[in-house]
């Protein structure tokens, strides 16, 4: 927590804009502008297994 | 809105979420689910915090789904593929919430991350880990899918294709 702490006041101390269009960068170039269409696909599984779970097989 | 099951505190820029339910090893129940979701809903407006810390209380990050409460896994009006979709997007969204948030999100992962808590943790743009912390996508072991809240996609990120087909279809721990 304490390595957590110090590298959040590190981060914080940059201007907030370009902390802000990092992330953003970071994400979206590393596959994040599929992320929304991976959970979808993910939830439509999740339902399906959890009314397997539900009907013990 | 006041929390029962987590805390939101500020220090200066730094907001910092913390998981609390320490005697369940901070399981998500629909009691955190609907906090958690709250409190990283206002933090996408929320231009006071520039960068989010985000731990758990006690032994363990979390230990995912409270999965031995009756209420998630036998409610009173069953499982309908409805009902069943529109739970699972409940949880789902909290991986979206932090993709949108426009503080990077340092997890402090401060022991076992299983399931839910696993998802969690890869959805965090930096991680620090203690020596104990072990990771675990479970869901495979449980009966469900294990490409669940985001893992088929952040994991395969992390760790590669191969590792991370690897550890969704055993189920296995994976070292911190």
């Amino acid at each position: 927590m304490d390595e957590a702490m110090a590298m959040a006041r590190n981060m914080a101390s940059k201007l907030p804009l370009s902390l802000r269009v990092t992330k953003e960068a970071l994400d979206r170039n590393t596959g994040g502008m599929i992320l929304e269409d991976a959970i979808r696909l993910e939830d439509r599984n999740q339902a399906l297994t959890i009314v397997q779970i539900v009907m013990g097989k | 809105m006041d929390y029962t099951t987590i805390s939101f505190e500020r220090e200066g820029p730094v907001g910092i979420i913390t998981l609390n339910r320490p005697d369940s090893l901070n399981a998500i129940n629909f009691t955190m689910r609907d906090e958690f979701r709250h409190c990283l809903k206002e933090r996408i407006d929320d231009l006071d915090a520039r960068v989010l810390v985000l731990t758990g209380v006690g032994r363990g990050f979390s230990a995912g789904l409270d999965i031995g409460d009756p209420e998630i896994m036998s409610p009173k009006d069953g499982y309908t593929p409805k009902s069943a979709y529109e739970n699972q997007r409940l949880y789902s969204d909290f991986i979206l919430f932090m993709r949108q948030t426009p503080q990077p999100i340092i997890g402090a992962i401060n022991g076992v991350a299983v399931g839910a808590g696993f998802s969690l943790a890869m959805a965090c743009d930096v991680r620090f880990e203690v020596p104990k912390t072990r990771l675990q996508a479970a869901y495979i072991n449980l009966g469900f899918g294990a490409a669940d809240m985001g893992a088929s996609s952040l994991l395969p990120r992390a760790i590669g294709t191969g590792n991370a087909a690897r550890y969704l279809l055993t189920g296995d721990f994976m070292g911190a």
